[in-house]
């Protein structure tokens, strides 16, 4: 029984290191972070429409990273990773906030939470329904090409 | 009536050619939204305190969940 115990906490302890091995040091979290944050803040901007909501999803999508481990073969595998899991994301924070009741007596302050952008091309771009902002932006701005586009969010080439 | 092609020749006029006006609009809008630096640190702060919570909280996990299989057996082991 003893031998067992022993065993049983080796086991424990070499969980634990493999977990901990398998996750990033700082370091690496910090580079990873400084090279994608733009762009995952831009994804999530575009979706959310507001700051606070947006550093939210940014924190989430770096979280998620962080928690797991995964390993990537390139960078550009690593910011199409990122990009899938904001935009993820943020389209499930929508539909919780869809679902989500409200108090009437607070409505005067959420009308502020969304703040109107002095771009009118922004405004317009953020206007658009969630299945056309991803792919206007994934093809404007990272300058994707279509079929590169449909492997993300899984849809044919007509459909991008 | 408008002439055949006078369409195409005005969006040329106002997007220019291959609507690369509007691309470059486009890619501005996107390119206006950016993150402030304090921000920037503020998250990275938020999201290093997160994750390591968050290591901490699998850790206790996984110790809870071997000693709950290490007391089942022990108690199987006492009756057998």
């Amino acid at each position: 029984m003893r031998r067992f115990a022993i065993k049983n906490r080796i086991y424990i302890e070499r969980q634990v290191n493999e977990m901990q091995s398998s996750l990033r040091t700082d370091e690496e979290i910090e580079k990873i972070y400084n090279r994608h944050v733009d762009t995952i803040y831009r994804i999530c901007y575009s979706f959310m429409k507001n700051a606070a909501d947006t550093e939210d999803m940014v924190q989430e999508t770096f979280l998620k990273l962080i928690v797991s481990g995964k390993q990537f073969q390139s960078e550009p595998h690593e910011k199409a990773w990122l990009i899938v899991t904001a935009s993820n994301a943020c389209k499930d924070a929508l539909k919780c906030r869809c679902h989500k009741t409200e108090n009437i007596e607070d409505y005067p302050s959420l009308t502020y939470k969304t703040s109107v952008p002095e771009n009118p091309m922004l405004a317009v771009v953020l206007s658009l329904p969630i299945k056309y902002k991803e792919v206007v932006y994934l093809y404007y701005y990272e300058g994707y090409q279509t079929p590169e586009i449909a492997k993300m969010p899984h849809c044919s080439d007509s459909t991008v | 009536m408008k002439p055949a092609g006078k369409g195409q020749e005005i969006s040329e006029k106002k997007y220019g050619i291959g609507g690369d006006y509007m691309k470059k609009e486009i890619y501005d809008a996107f390119e206006s939204i950016k993150p402030e630096e304090d921000a920037k640190e503020r998250m990275l702060t938020n999201i290093q305190s997160m994750a390591s919570e968050e290591f901490t909280r699998r850790k206790g996990l996984m110790k809870k969940q071997y000693q709950n299989v290490f007391c089942v057996l022990q108690q199987l082991l006492q009756q057998s």
